[in-house]
């Protein structure tokens, strides 16, 4: 009953970001559904090290390792093997599920679960160009790493087809399951204190939740501002996040004497972003990439009206009443929306409680759980006796386009299969020790052999 | 048929799987893969281009000989045991000359006549020769042969790619950084001076002040061919004569070649409208 999951990659708690909250979220709603998950990041040292119990069991193996940039470990195509391979026998995993393709972790976790014959299945979260030679590199890596992985999960329709361009894999074996949100978390303003603020004002606030990066849209927020502040005379802004691009919003504010309109907040707190978003009406989204955007879902969930870009994936993920779109990357047409945005909410005409009860019944985790198990179903259903055959695996190597790329697969192919035997020389998995489960609850089986899903 | 058409929406609960795929997306794909290219007239076979290209490589080979003569006056004056004073003299009085007689606009002329300077950079040189000569002396000679290659590697990769942008002095420093590495390798400090001021002339000045100029190519290649049959002989001139020809020759058609062939394919696709493999970058801020 149930399988044994192995969730591997760069990012996880203490960091927070979408990948992040990702895997926990997915995590505890398929232990709800009677799985078994652990979790492999590396360590974020001096803290968190060693392995620890979250919530319901949910066991995080934080492995020591060389972090590189940005809480990315270092690249190379073995490194991780020794543990990596120690733990998933040790915790008798069935799918080993991986999470970013900036990751070494979680690159590496696919090539060590193939060799050693596990399920893989791997989830992309961000959108990459061809044009420029780090996406060229991160390419090259994933298409190696997913020759050979079962089933991959894409957050939008966009990232799949990008994902598609990027590394040719078959598009059946390419799965849509978006993110969510936890909607009792975002809840609009319901308090009367609240509600009496929000009546006293006349005017309306916008709310920028983001990290201040150029790809965020930082610039256009910048000139956008100054413009807003001056054709609308009861219109305050609350910007949230951090970045390198604080310094300009301070210059911005600064330089066009803006002090009691706009807020700089600086970085702020995942638990308070909810706190935040209550105190605006509009929430504004000038981002120039996207593969997903959460925080739109978020935005909207607090009931607050939706004005953004149309890149990437965004169009797909709310629908078109809630948000009201800039057709392109200008000042001119986001400036344009938000003016449209203003004279909604000032007619009165958007009803953002209402909005909130819609979007409990679109993103809801166990709902994503439900369908992230139909494709673990689905690789034991599908697979074929020979999937995991080293054999099958090199020949599969030798089918990839590319004639210097593909001999270097099969050589790093190989060099994994050899790291395997000695490994099984050194520390013969007989002789590692299996890990108890942690028991599951009996409430819980019983509401799953319910459920009609 | 009655089966409700396919949207491209992930928040509505639709009657297809998880795993289904945009049609309209593959046809692109489709597209994408079977576009028809007239590689016969690629704008990447124009003469212009060709001549781009050449310059390209010509100007890269250029930056190597240039940094070869660096260890030319150092065998100069290290292996042959000559003195460096008379040439020294020659090739500064040929520099100035060159900036004296020189046409120059007005502003050019004040930047590179500025004595000021000059003089300040000589009289500072002067004094840090000794400096210099004593800086590495108790470090191995082997070490230092090995520093100064890799320091040498560096110089010539932090030139070829700051020749646009002339802001940056990386390059400058790193060729002070390979010669005072070998300075503590000579015996005076006139000969390090001298050493040290025929490098910087040779590599910094001279390169400016005649961009692209056929008579110092000839000059230095002569110089340099000159040198390697003195040391080496005939075989080594003959098999590095030919390794240039190649470069300056087959290396340029084969990069021609994979414009055509395999940058032809991405212009098609980032150029056109509903371009492919642009759609998923940053978009760009139009700051209007």
């Amino acid at each position: 009953m149930g399988y044994n999951i192995a969730m591997i990659s760069d990012f996880f708690y203490p960091q927070l970001g979408g990948v992040e909250f990702h895997m926990y979220h997915l995590a505890q709603e398929l232990i709800k559904l009677g799985n078994s998950v652990i979790i492999v990041v590396h360590a974020y040292s001096p803290d968190r090290v060693g392995v620890r119990y979250l919530s319901n069991g949910l066991k995080v193996y934080y492995v020591p390792y060389f972090v590189l940039h940005r809480e990315t470990t270092f690249p190379n195509v073995f490194g991780t093997f020794p543990w990596v391979r120690n733990i998933l026998i040790r915790e008798q995993i069935d799918i080993v599920h991986t999470h970013g393709s900036a990751s070494t972790f979680s690159l590496e976790g696919l090539l060590c679960g193939n060799t050693l014959g596990l399920k893989t299945v791997f989830t992309d979260h961000s959108l990459y160009g061809f044009g420029n030679i780090t996406s060229i590199w991160v390419n090259k890596l994933l298409t190696f790493s997913l020759t050979n992985t079962d089933k991959v999960i894409c957050v939008s329709n966009t990232c799949k087809e990008n994902m598609i361009m990027r590394t040719k894999v078959d598009p059946s074996k390419m799965y849509v399951i978006p993110n969510a949100v936890v909607s009792a978390d975002f809840k609009p303003t319901e308090s009367a204190q609240d509600k009496e603020i929000r009546h006293e004002r006349e005017g309306c606030k916008i709310v920028t939740i983001n990290r201040l990066f150029a790809n965020k849209g930082a610039d256009l927020l910048t000139h956008i501002i100054p413009i807003i502040c001056s054709l609308h005379s009861d219109v305050e802004f609350i910007i949230a996040g951090d970045g390198p691009k604080y310094v300009d919003f301070q210059q911005m504010i600064e330089k066009n004497r803006l002090e009691d309109k706009v807020t700089l907040l600086g970085p702020v707190p995942h638990e308070k972003v909810r706190d935040v978003m209550c105190q605006g009406d509009i929430y504004l989204h000038a981002s120039l990439t996207e593969a997903f955007g959460t925080v739109l879902v978020e935005a909207a969930s607090c009931g607050l009206l939706i004005v953004t870009t149309t890149v990437g994936g965004i169009p797909e993920v709310l629908p078109s009443h809630m948000m009201v779109y800039a057709d392109d990357t200008s000042v001119t047409k986001l400036v344009e929306s938000l003016n449209k945005a203003i004279k909604i909410l000032k007619e009165n005409k958007y009803n953002g409680s209402k909005v909130h009860e819609e979007i409990e019944g679109m993103y809801d985790w166990s709902l994503i759980a439900r369908r992230t198990m139909n494709v673990y179903t689905g690789i034991f259903e599908n697979a074929k006796p020979d999937d995991k055959n080293w054999l099958t695996m090199i020949k599969k190597f030798n089918e990839r386009d590319g004639i210097w790329a593909k001999h270097l697969y099969m050589l790093c192919g190989i060099v994994e299969y050899l790291l395997f035997l000695l490994f099984e020389i050194l520390y013969p998995s007989k002789n590692i020790e299996l890990a108890p489960k942690w028991p599951s609850k009996e409430v819980v089986s019983n509401r799953i052999s319910h459920s009609k899903y | 048929m009655g089966k409700v058409e396919w949207k491209r929406l992930l928040w509505l609960q639709q009657d297809y799987p998880d795993n289904y795929t945009d049609q309209k997306f593959l046809e692109k794909v489709k597209d994408y893969e079977n576009k028809k290219l007239d590689y016969a007239n690629s704008p990447y076979l124009s003469v212009e281009n060709y001549r781009v290209v050449r310059s390209d490589f010509l100007n890269f080979f250029q930056t190597v000989l240039n940094t070869s003569i660096i260890y030319i006056i150092f065998a100069y004056i290290y292996i042959y045991d000559k003195d460096p004073t008379v040439v020294t003299v020659l090739v500064t009085s040929v520099i100035a000359s060159i900036v004296l007689f020189k046409e120059h606009d007005k502003d050019q002329l004040s930047s590179l006549l500025n004595l000021k300077s000059v003089i300040i950079i000589i009289f500072s040189m002067l004094t840090l020769s000794p400096i210099l000569k004593s800086l590495s002396k108790t470090t191995a000679s082997d070490s230092v042969w090995t520093l100064s290659f890799w320091l040498t590697l560096w110089y010539i990769s932090s030139i070829s790619s700051s020749k646009e942008i002339k802001t940056s002095n990386v390059s400058t420093n790193l060729l002070v950084a390979v010669v005072s590495i070998l300075s503590s390798r000579l015996s005076t400090s006139t000969h390090v001076f001298c050493f040290l001021f025929l490098c910087i002339q040779i590599n910094v000045v001279l390169p400016n002040l005649l961009i692209s100029s056929t008579v110092l190519f000839m000059l230095s290649n002569s110089f340099a061919y000159m040198f390697i049959t003195h040391a080496l002989g005939w075989m080594y001139t003959f098999c590095i004569t030919l390794t240039t020809l190649l470069y300056i020759w087959l290396l340029p058609k084969w990069f021609i070649y994979w414009q055509v062939h395999y940058r032809m394919l991405d212009d098609a696709n980032t150029s056109s409208k509903e371009a492919l493999l642009t759609s998923w970058d940053a978009k760009k801020p139009i700051l209007d």
